[in-house]
């Protein structure tokens, strides 16, 4: 059973990051390689705010001070460079993404810090037959119902309907009266926002460290491909069954479970090339 | 949804099959071959011009990153496909010569021969399924594929023939094209050997570019079902592209490990192959050169600049600064200045057919 929740909470923590990548994706078809260190980023300001506001008011604001830097990037970088090639884009973000990691390291050295989960959390939760953190419990909680409800207003709500129309095809929507530029910013700004709420809740749970962005980046990449890039839906289903096979992999075939990912993701998408989800948004 | 997306991005390379070739140039043809023999012959005295150790160490490194990332560029101008690939076939070449010479005492020449034969053959066998994807598939899974190796050789199973996590000393015996391990080793010695790889590898990218091969390549590139509704196979030809990128990636790879004599999983991070794309944009992918020029660059400003600590900072600023200002890289800077100069030196009403003519010159 400790098995399985460890896999939940590694997939709710990889299913955020996930599918804030596959929305841009899905949208402007630009592969965000900047996304891990945005992630790294929320995580350190986690880290900064826990002193004077505390670990609550932190899953609040720092995805909120995401949103500016979401913004930042559409406003920066997406739109000024909407002729370029999805590729200029991408090794842009990716030059993007070692700026922001080498600054973070300036600012904050590059020791690992320790960020301690909220008094409320620290204990553990009898569960399943099973002792298991409370905080990670946080984690799968806020993780999954945040995504789910991603996906919700993906399929269900109007903005959400715009949503995928933009990311069929952005000049029919445009045609129809969609207004594919703050489309645009939103997913962008939502993208970022994801990022920024999964690097505080990652804080507590994996160490703040240099190294955090560019690994979990790795994984988010596998995990989007074999969803079917640019597909949310996609994405929690790869999410759960990357953060299942870790898991179950440390657990039974400790020396070739850092390989099960790669694995999965060249046998799945030798069958499937489309990957689970197709590239359906949602 | 691809394509309607990028119907709105204008479309960078004119050429398809049936358009004017580039070549042969308009009248007003630069001097081009004369240039490129005198330095292709010029350049095996550079170890005469620079005297410090430490900047022939530079120089050999940089060729080498050049070499792989023409590996890149070669499949990302042809077919516009990235691949995170440079690393597996160099990293992965450099571990099977590692391990013919220390685990099976192989002498120096059949080991490195025989890395490369295997590294292209498992190149090709896994290309077998990764060419038949499209481009960004393609992408993710050239990633998992070095990523896969990285894992490999760092796991303490192996870690008897690889050296695991640590890395491996590669003692070897035998000569290299007449060069022994100490000569091997001293980058000035090397350096003519290593030069006339990077000249046989460019020359012969710019030939297959230029040949129906390479044509066939650029028409998959733009349009592959028109393509195959024209009766060619698309499938072979993006193999063979495959293979021959695997081949120069797997020659640098062998290379570097003869040189440096250590290999470590560093070659196969998701770094190096980053470095191996950065530099291929830096020096320009659209011309066979531009990525060795882009590599000797990058190597020289990694070595510049590693010491401050803020490499990646640096490395970061540059990628943007470039692909913002010169999206086709610093080559494309130059081939644009000097068609820019010699248009204004040329009589006027030669002009327009100039610029007819260069109107198809992207590539």
């Amino acid at each position: 059973m400790l098995g399985v929740l460890n896999a939940l909470t590694l997939s709710a923590l990889l299913v955020m990051l996930a599918s804030g990548l596959a929305l841009i994706f899905g949208l402007r078809g630009i592969m965000n390689f900047a996304h891990g260190s945005l992630y790294m980023l929320g995580a350190y300001l986690a880290y900064s705010l826990a002193g004077p506001l505390g670990f609550w008011p932190s899953l609040v604001v720092v995805p909120a001070i995401l949103v500016v830097g979401g913004a930042l990037l559409e406003f920066g970088v997406f739109r000024p460079l909407r002729k370029r090639s999805d590729l200029d884009l991408a090794l842009i973000t990716y030059g993007l993404s070692l700026v922001i990691g080498q600054v973070l390291i300036l600012i904050y050295t590059g020791n690992t810090l320790p960020v301690q989960a909220p008094s409320a959390l620290s204990g553990t939760v009898h569960l399943l037959g099973v002792q298991y953190p409370s905080y990670r419990l946080l984690i799968i909680g806020i993780g999954l119902s945040t995504v789910l409800a991603l996906f919700a207003w993906l399929k269900w709500t109007r903005t959400g309907l715009f949503v995928r129309a933009v990311s069929h095809d952005r000049d029919t929507a445009h045609m129809v009266g969609v207004d594919a530029r703050r489309i645009g910013l939103l997913v962008v700004c939502m993208s970022t926002a994801l990022a920024g709420l999964a690097g505080v809740l990652a804080g507590p749970y994996i160490a703040v460290q240099p190294g955090m962005g560019d690994s979990i980046m790795i994984s988010s990449l596998v995990i989007i491909a074999i969803g079917g890039l640019g597909s949310i839906g996609g994405a929690i289903v790869a999410a759960v069954l990357i953060g299942v096979a870790s898991s179950l992999g440390e657990q039974f075939i400790p020396s070739v479970a850092t390989l099960l990912p790669y694995i999965l993701l060249i046998v799945i998408l030798a069958r499937r090339p489309q990957g689970f989800g197709g590239a359906r948004p949602a | 949804m691809r394509s309607s997306l990028e119907t709105d991005k204008p479309e960078r390379h004119a050429l398809v099959p049936g358009t004017p070739a580039r070549w042969p140039l308009p009248a007003a043809m630069t001097p081009r071959l004369p240039i490129t023999l005198a330095v292709a012959v010029l350049g095996f005295f550079v170890p005469w011009l620079i005297s410090s150790a430490n900047g022939m160490t530079v120089l050999v490194n940089g060729l080498l990153l050049g070499l792989m990332a023409l590996s890149v560029g070669f499949l990302l101008n042809l077919l516009g496909w990235v691949s995170f690939g440079a690393a597996a076939f160099s990293g992965g070449a450099a571990y099977l010569f590692a391990i013919l010479c220390v685990s099976s005492k192989m002498n120096l020449m059949p080991a490195a021969l025989l890395a490369v034969a295997g590294s292209v053959l498992g190149g090709l066998l896994i290309g077998l399924v990764f060419v038949r994807s499209r481009a960004l598939v393609f992408t993710m899974l050239t990633l998992a594929f070095s990523q896969l190796l990285y894992q490999v050789v760092s796991l303490d199973q192996f870690s008897s023939a690889t050296g695991g996590t640590n890395g491996l000393v590669v003692t070897y015996k035998g000569t290299f094209f007449g060069l022994s391990s100490n000569q091997l080793a001293d980058p000035a010695q090397v350096w003519p050997l290593i030069w006339a790889v990077v000249i046989v590898a460019t020359g012969a990218c710019y030939l297959v570019s230029r040949s129906q091969f390479g044509r066939v390549l650029r028409g998959i590139r733009e349009n592959e079902p028109r393509l195959q509704h024209s009766g060619y196979d698309t499938y072979l030809p993006k193999l063979a592209a495959f293979g021959i990128a695997g081949l120069i990636g797997a020659v640098a790879g062998v290379l570097s490990a003869v040189n440096v004599g250590f290999i470590s999983p560093d070659l196969l991070t998701f770094e190096a192959s980053g470095t191996a794309i950065i530099a291929a944009l830096i020096g320009g992918y659209e011309t066979a050169i531009g990525p060795v020029v882009g590599g000797v660059l990058v190597d020289w400003a990694q070595n510049e600049f590693g010491s401050t600590g803020n490499l990646y900072l640096y490395t970061g600023i540059a990628v943007i600064a470039v692909l913002v200002l010169f999206p086709h890289g610093l080559t494309g800077l130059a081939t644009e200045l000097w068609r820019r100069t010699t248009r204004l030196l040329r009589p006027l009403p030669r002009r327009k057919a100039a610029r007819d003519g260069s109107a198809h010159a992207v590539d």
